[in-house]
C-alpha cells in the first residue's frame, strides 16, 4: 500500500547525494548557444522539456514503481520477484531505445547508478541486491519509490520534478538571473507537471513497448555539443 | 478515405530480385522505377528492385487511414521512394488523418527507403506510424523529414512515432510530436525554430558505424551546427538534423552520411 509523501520528499530533496545537482538537463548547452537567453526562454525550454522526455521518463518511473510494486513487500511471492525483476529489465531496454543520444544514455545510466547507490545506504531493502546491474534513471527512481512505499504517480512526480528543478537551480549559475523568476516559471507550470504524472500513472501497467517515446532532437544535440565541451559546469 | 497497399521483394529461383507482389489501392499507388539521384548503399548493388510511392490524390485529408505493408524476403533487396512529398491537410471533419507502415526485412535483405517530406499544412492533424521488424542480418536506411507548414503558415498537428525491432529485441523507438496542438513543441529543447525536422536511420550489420572511441562507447560525431549522428548500437546510428527547410537538412544528411563511409556515402 502506498504511504504518503515523507518518502517523496526524500526522494527528491537536492540535497540527497545522488548527483543530480551536478546536471543542468540541457540548459548549459542551450546557454551557451544562445537558444535560451532569459527567464522567459527558460519557461519556453522546460515546457518542451516536460511534454517530451519528461512525460516519457515519467511514464517508465510510474511504470518501473508499478512494477515493483507488489515485490516490495516484505510477504512478496519470490516467482513474482522475479517477473517484476524481468519486466523492470525490458522497461529499460524499451527507455535505452528511446534515448538515441548516446550522451543522454551515459547520464541517465549514472544518475541511475548513483540513485540506487544513495537508496542502498538510506533505505535498505532486500530487493535492492537483486535490481539490474545498469538502470536508466527514471526506472531507477520508480523502483526506488516502490521500496519506499510510494505510488506511481509519486514516482512520476518526482521525475517530473526533478526535470524542471534541475535547470532552474541550473539558471543562476549559468547567466544572469533572478532565481526568483526561475522557480516562478516551476509554480507557472505545476498544472501541467500535475496532469503529465496523473497520465503517466494511468499507463503505469501499458506494454513496455506502448509506452511513450517521446523525441526531442534538439535536447540529443545540445547533450552531444555538451559532452565535446573542455570547460562545462555541469555534466549535462 | 482508407486505402492499403502491399508490396513484396523476394528472390526468385534464379537470385533476382522480384517484385512478387504490388497492390496499389485508392490514393497509395505503388510502381516498378529508376534511381532517382544517389541511393545510398543501393548504387553499388546489381539488380536492386526499385518501386515509387505516388499519391493518386491530395492529401492525407483528416479522416483518411492509409495503410502500406512492405515485406523484404531473405536476401532480396529494394529502394522504396516517392514522387512526391506527402501534404497533409484537415478534412472536413476535423478527424486525424493516420498512415502507418509495416516493414518486415529478411535475413541478408536490405531495404532503402528513401520518402519525401511530410509537410504539416495549417489545420492538419496527421499521425505516421511506422514499424520496422528487423532478421539479425538485415541492413536498412530509413529517411524522414517533417516539414513544419508550407510557406508562412503555421504547422498543422502532426505527430510521427518510428519503432524498430530487431530479432524481438527493440532497438529504436521515437515519437516527434510537433506543430499545432502540441505546446512547446517550438521550444529549445525540442525543434526551436527548425521549418525541418529529419531523421536517418541506419542499421548495417557487420560494421562498426555507431561504434565509438570514446566512452561509453557509441559514436557521437558533431557534423554541423545543428546535426549529429549518434550510434544506437554498435551497427547503427541515428543522424538527426533540424534546419531553415529540408534543402538545408538534406544536405547535411548528405554529409553525415558521407561522414559514414561507403557504402553509404556518394561515391
Amino acid at each position: 500500500m502506498a504511504h504518503g509523501g515523507a518518502g517523496l520528499l526524500l526522494l527528491i530533496d537536492g540535497r540527497l547525494p545522488a548527483g543530480g545537482y551536478a546536471h543542468s538537463g540541457g540548459l548549459e548547452s542551450a546557454i551557451r548557444t544562445g537558444r535560451v537567453r532569459d527567464t522567459a526562454d527558460l519557461g519556453h525550454f522546460l515546457t518542451g522539456r516536460v511534454r517530451t522526455t519528461g512525460a516519457m521518463n515519467a511514464a517508465f518511473a510510474a511504470a518501473a514503481c508499478a512494477t515493483l510494486s507488489r515485490s516490495a513487500e516484505p510477504e512478496a511471492d519470490p516467482d513474482d520477484q522475479r517477473q517484476a525483476l524481468n519486466r523492470l529489465v525490458l522497461l529499460d531496454a524499451e527507455l535505452d531505445a528511446r534515448t538515441p543520444s548516446p550522451a543522454l544514455r551515459k547520464v541517465s545510466h549514472a544518475l541511475g547508478r548513483q540513485l540506487l547507490r544513495a537508496l542502498r545506504a538510506v533505505n535498505p531493502h532486500p530487493l535492492q541486491q537483486r535490481m539490474p546491474q545498469r538502470t536508466n534513471h527514471p526506472v531507477a527512481f520508480g523502483a526506488g519509490a516502490a521500496m519506499l512505499d510510494l505510488a506511481p504517480v509519486d514516482a512520476a512526480r518526482g521525475v517530473l520534478h526533478e526535470a524542471v528543478s534541475g535547470p532552474a537551480s541550473a539558471v543562476v549559475k549559468l547567466m544572469s538571473a533572478d532565481p526568483f523568476d526561475a522557480y516562478r516559471v516551476i509554480a507557472d507550470l505545476r498544472g501541467v507537471l500535475d496532469e503529465i504524472a496523473q497520465d503517466a500513472a494511468d499507463r503505469a501497467w501499458d506494454e513496455p513497448r506502448d509506452l511513450p517515446s517521446f523525441g526531442a532532437p534538439l535536447s540529443d544535440h545540445l547533450a552531444e555539443v555538451h559532452e565535446t565541451r573542455e570547460a562545462r559546469l555541469f555534466a549535462s | 478515405m482508407s486505402a492499403s497497399a502491399a508490396l513484396t521483394c523476394e528472390l526468385d529461383a534464379r537470385g533476382a530480385n522480384r517484385l512478387s507482389r504490388m497492390r496499389s489501392e485508392g490514393q497509395l499507388v505503388l510502381r516498378p522505377t529508376h534511381a532517382k539521384g544517389f541511393e545510398p548503399w543501393a548504387h553499388h548493388q546489381a539488380g536492386v528492385a526499385r518501386v515509387s510511392l505516388s499519391a493518386g490524390t491530395a492529401g492525407p485529408l483528416g479522416g483518411d487511414r492509409l495503410h502500406l505493408e512492405v515485406v523484404i524476403g531473405d536476401g532480396a533487396s529494394l529502394v522504396l521512394n516517392e514522387i512526391s512529398a506527402t501534404l497533409a491537410l484537415p478534412g472536413t471533419t476535423g478527424d486525424r488523418s493516420l498512415m502507418s507502415i509495416d516493414v518486415q526485412v529478411g535475413e541478408g535483405a536490405g531495404f532503402i527507403w528513401l520518402p519525401e517530406p511530410v509537410i504539416a499544412a495549417q489545420g492538419c492533424d496527421h499521425r505516421q506510424e511506422v514499424r520496422v521488424r528487423l532478421a539479425e542480418s538485415a541492413r536498412v536506411l530509413l529517411r524522414e523529414e517533417l516539414i513544419m507548414g508550407r510557406h508562412g503558415e503555421r504547422p498543422g498537428t502532426v505527430a510521427q512515432r518510428v519503432r524498430v525491432t530487431r530479432e524481438g529485441g527493440v532497438l529504436y523507438d521515437q515519437e516527434l510530436r510537433l506543430g499545432g496542438r502540441h505546446i512547446g513543441w517550438d521550444a529549445p529543447a525540442v525543434a526551436g525554430s527548425a521549418k525541418c525536422v529529419g531523421s536517418t536511420l541506419v542499421v548495417d550489420p557487420g560494421s562498426a558505424i555507431g561504434a565509438g572511441s570514446a566512452a561509453p562507447g557509441a559514436r557521437s560525431e558533431i557534423v554541423d551546427d545543428s546535426t549529429v549522428i549518434m550510434g544506437i548500437a554498435p551497427d547503427a546510428v541515428q543522424i538527426s538534423s533540424v534546419g531553415e527547410d529540408n534543402l538545408a537538412v538534406g544536405r547535411s544528411t548528405a554529409a553525415a552520411l558521407k561522414s559514414l563511409g561507403p557504402p553509404w556515402a556518394p561515391s
